[in-house]
């Protein structure tokens, strides 16, 4: 399981009934709403992603969550 | 030169909402010249001053829509200045998807420890410092050597190969400067004593902006600063801000504890033991780190997005990562519509590319340099010095700043002194610190161009802003790939 943002990329309202409705048929649990309707913050299981994609259409979408860390300068040993 | 692909802000055909210079530019100006004769650009300059940039077209996709064009990495930066609106992308090819198996050595090779240095870390009077970090380098090139923290005795023992150390970096967390020595074969022990920071020592920072004889800016601007949270700290007032952080207190924006973030907000609004570039700024904070952890891009956007409801009029964003990102280049971009300039860090990767969302057109990327002399002998900084040199040779880009044509500007860098949390002081390097000392210049240098600020905060604005603050830049004799235009200054 991972952490996948899905995004509205379209022009105009994103559909949030459509919306609600896919995450209903894929039993994908929301993890964080607080940007909806246009971003949604979702987690799936890697092997599901080929299923939902397609349900969405060219109008939103499904970017992996990624990391971002503190910038330090700090030299460091490499761990062997 | 190279090629890019020039877009307006959004979307890929102009509308309603595109800056009528973005719209001429694409329609009207460039058209005739798609049968690839060079075009000769007026550049935005200071006073007095001409420069003129050529542009090739080399294709067009639709009359209003994106443009593919040759232009010089060298002028890059001048472009984005001087056009603003634009989303500039550098033309980019694709392989073909074929799996190259690598063989992987694994290096298991056992490091043949065999020697014991006890180090001994105190301030000036002799008193032990605790939980200062040590690193010794026997192979800097293949990072090999060892490292430690100091016990409540101020103590540490790292195992070494040999007695020969190439480097040790000496790195307190804030109240002293570090220490740096290289090339000096070691005893059985080592006493260290750290220098306390002096907070009227004249930093880099200090140098080129001479914050302690500044007044408070006028004007209310305000500064949104994405990362481990702000204070809290006496010479630091934060006006407001949320911890984006899923399942935190989304009231709790002061610093996770680690001090980047309130570094970052001094060197922007400090005032009282130390000052900021511009004191009197209003100082929003938008916590994305978790205590020890990475920030998820997800808490990135959500920052982003409440500073542009909160009418935040600049951003400062002092991190990064390799690689694009379409979630928080759309947010970037609904910043840039709504009026708001995003200041990003280059990165600190020793010279590698610039980091995302640097290195994202419409973003301002910036780059750290650092001055001969604005450090103390001996200390860590001393390690950052490497060509090139400024038309100022005392003037140098820090070794571990990324650059490429992306670079926007730079700024000072390297041993630069602001608040800490629990009202402590303590120095950092990074593109993490140049990045807020451009933001606050640009906050200072906007706040005296009222009607900008009070102009609709649509995409407009952030382009005026752009144009303004493009005059205010002096190159300090860099190529572009390593300053850019150059680093604001004050008129």
């Amino acid at each position: 399981m991972g952490n996948y943002i899905l995004q509205y990329i379209g022009d105009g309202t994103p559909d949030v009934q459509q919306v609600q409705e896919i995450i209903h048929t894929c039993h994908l649990r929301i993890v964080d709403d607080s940007l909806s309707p246009r971003t949604i913050l979702l987690e799936l299981a890697e092997a599901d992603i080929a299923k939902v994609r397609p349900e969405l259409g060219t109008e939103w979408s499904l970017t992996p969550e990624k990391e971002y860390h503190v910038p330090d300068t700090r030299r460091k040993i490499k761990k062997g | 030169m190279a090629n890019f692909i020039l877009l307006p802000a959004t979307q890929t055909q102009t509308n309603e909402d595109t800056n009528p210079k973005v719209k001429n530019f694409l329609t009207t100006v460039l058209e005739p010249a798609v049968k690839s004769e060079s075009l000769k650009l007026s550049a935005r300059m200071p006073a007095k001053q001409e420069k003129k940039i050529s542009v090739k077209v080399l294709d067009s996709i639709q009359e209003d829509g994106a443009k593919l064009v040759q232009l010089s990495d060298d002028e890059l930066a001048d472009f984005r200045f001087s056009y603003p609106g634009f989303r500039i992308i550098k033309e980019k090819f694709y392989k073909k998807a074929i799996i190259y198996h690598e063989a992987i050595e694994k290096k298991a090779k056992k490091s043949q420890v065999n020697n014991k240095l006890q180090i001994t870390v105190t301030d000036k009077a002799g008193n032990p410092l605790k939980d200062i970090y040590i690193v010794a380098f026997t192979d800097f090139a293949n990072r090999l050597g060892d490292s430690g923290t100091t016990t409540a005795k101020g103590k540490v023992t790292l195992a070494l190969k040999g007695k020969r150390i190439q480097r040790m970096y000496v790195y307190p967390e804030h109240s002293y400067w570090g220490y740096y020595r290289a090339s000096f074969t070691a005893a059985a022990s080592l006493h260290i004593a750290l220098t306390s920071i002096d907070i009227n020592y004249k930093d880099v920072l200090r140098y080129f902006y001479p914050t302690a004889s500044w007044p408070s800016i006028p004007a209310s601007i305000r500064v949104g600063i994405i990362d481990t949270g702000v204070g809290p700290h006496k010479d630091l007032v934060v006006s407001g801000g949320m911890n984006c952080v899923k399942d935190e207190d989304p009231k709790d924006f002061k610093d996770n504890g680690e001090g980047h973030g309130t570094h970052v907000a001094g060197i922007i609004g400090a005032s009282g033991g130390v000052h900021g570039v511009a004191a009197g700024v209003e100082i929003f904070s938008y916590r994305v780190f978790p205590v020890g952890k990475s920030a998820s891009n997800f808490y990135i956007m959500k920052a982003i997005n409440q500073a542009i409801l909160d009418k935040c009029d600049l951003i400062n964003m002092s991190l990064g990562e390799e690689g694009e990102d379409e979630g928080i280049i759309s947010y970037i971009k609904q910043a840039y519509n709504a009026g708001v300039l995003c200041f990003c860090a280059n990165g600190n990767d020793d010279r590698g590319k610039v980091n995302f969302p640097a290195s994202y057109s419409l973003s301002v990327a910036v780059s750290a340099m650092g001055r001969k002399k604005t450090f103390p002998a001996s200390v860590v900084e001393t390690s950052s010095i490497k060509a090139p040199y400024g038309k100022d040779k005392a003037n140098f880009i820090a070794d571990f700043s990324n650059i490429g044509p992306e670079t926007d500007v730079t700024a000072p860098g390297v041993g630069i002194i602001s608040t800490f949390p629990d009202d402590r002081y303590a120095i950092m390097d990074g593109t993490s610190m140049a990045c807020p000392a451009a933001t606050g210049m640009a906050a200072r240098l906007l706040s005296a161009a009222p009607e900008i600020l009070a102009m609709p905060r649509t995409q407009a604005r952030a382009d005026e802003m752009l144009k303004y603050l493009s005059v205010r830049i002096r190159s300090l004799g860099f190529k572009p790939t390593f300053e850019g235009k150059g680093m604001l200054l004050s008129e």
